[in-house]
């Protein structure tokens, strides 16, 4: 909802269609999305990003399944839009009225008003005696107007270290990590809330990413990444959220254990306690580093190859 | 799979429509378009998705294109007028 109003006060709301293959590639990430979230658990987010910050060993291991994933999923894109473009011939192009632009707009407008029923509504919450639901409502507008207006995407630092070699928003990301990890690493050693995102380590990090991974790239968006873009107006991405949603909340049935019990998981890994302090430190900035030389390696490729 | 609608302007000028592709779709087509683009010409490119907007001049001026404006059209929608020469 935030990041509708203020898509709509920048003019950048637009509901777009998709076709039918448009649909079934939403349809299908949604349902890779859900797969994945509750194979690796959970999603990118945390999966990765916070994990690996928090010293679980499922985060790094996340992280490779991810990385092959969105390639994957980046290389089905780039052989669609291929196809397309291999078809147009600008020598046969007809003479046509081409497409002008549109002076005036309601969006803004439309924006402000949607932006201010919204504080309303947060209002009325808690003048209901629901502070919290107030808060938490609040909480999560001005989470999706910094996200739609920061453009983070997690998908987009993935995919786009192999598939355009540019590796420049996978390196800021690695960063943050090892500076959080440092936060991570006083609260923790200090003895609060050691376990707070420490997720199951196993295989099913890797699978799980790899299933969530192409399933991000193929819906066109994160976990949240697809809620902001659906507040952009994308249909597809309704169509992500609804098959990932029914997909995840499918498996409890299926599965006979709670996600993150049973056979299929590993148990929980919290490096510090399996290698000590100094040891836990080696493994992740020893991963950070070397993923981060792997990306500048592969950035240097793309300079050679021209 | 979707097309992408190509009109021409004058004979050095052309409109590529690729609204209704989300990210990252114009950004993997545009290498390819100005290759194909014929030599001495400028073309529009039409997209709907915003980060196209950053992502896209990116790419063009790494192959040592111009990139002569980006201008919002309408909601939601922006021409990026690239030229190869």
């Amino acid at each position: 909802m935030g990041a509708l109003s203020v898509a709509l006060i920048n003019r950048e709301f637009k509901l777009r269609k998709e076709n039918f293959l448009g649909y079934l590639m939403g349809a299908i990430g949604g349902f890779l999305m859900g797969l994945g979230t509750v194979l690796m658990p959970p999603c990118n987010v945390e999966g990765f990003w916070v994990a690996t910050m928090a010293f679980s060993l499922s985060g790094p291991l996340a992280g490779i399944g991810l990385f092959i994933g969105a390639y994957i999923g980046g290389k089905i894109l780039k052989i669609q839009v291929s196809k397309a473009v291999e078809n147009i011939d600008f020598i046969k192009v007809q003479k046509a009225e081409p497409v002008l632009s549109k002076k005036h707009s309601i969006s803004t407008f439309l924006g402000f008003i949607f932006i201010i029923s919204l504080l309303l509504i947060s209002l009325i919450y808690y003048y209901y005696g629901m502070p919290i639901h107030a808060g938490l409502f609040l909480f999560g507008i001005v989470f999706g107007i910094i996200f739609q207006r920061s453009r983070i995407c997690f998908v987009a630092a993935f995919r786009e270290i192999t598939i355009s070699k540019n590796g420049k928003i996978m390196k800021w990301v690695l960063i943050s990590i090892g500076i959080s990890a440092i936060g991570f690493a006083i609260l923790k050693s200090k003895g609060y809330q050691p376990y707070h995102m420490v997720f199951p380590a196993g295989w099913h990090n890797i699978v799980g990413g790899l299933i969530f991974g192409i399933g991000m790239v193929l819906a066109g968006g994160c976990g949240v990444g697809i809620l902001v873009r659906s507040g952009e107006g994308y249909t597809r991405s309704w169509m992500a959220i609804l098959t990932g949603m029914l997909t995840s909340g499918a498996w409890t049935g299926i599965y006979k254990y709670k996600v993150e019990q049973g056979w299929l998981y590993g148990s929980p890994v919290f490096l510090p306690e399996k290698l000590g302090w100094a040891g836990a430190f080696l493994v992740i900035f020893g991963f950070l580093f070397i993923f981060y030389l792997f990306i500048t390696w592969l950035e240097e490729r793309k300079y050679e190859g021209n | 799979m979707k097309e992408i609608k190509v009109v021409k302007i004058n004979d050095s000028y052309y409109q590529v429509d690729m609204r209704g592709w989300m990210c990252p779709y114009p950004k993997y087509a545009i290498e390819k378009l100005i290759e194909k683009l014929p030599s001495q010409s400028c073309m529009d490119l039409l997209v709907d998705c915003p980060s196209a907007t950053k992502d896209v001049p990116e790419v063009v001026k790494e192959k040592g294109l111009r990139v002569e404006k980006v201008i919002l059209i309408n909601d939601g929608e922006w021409c990026i007028t690239i030229c190869n020469y």
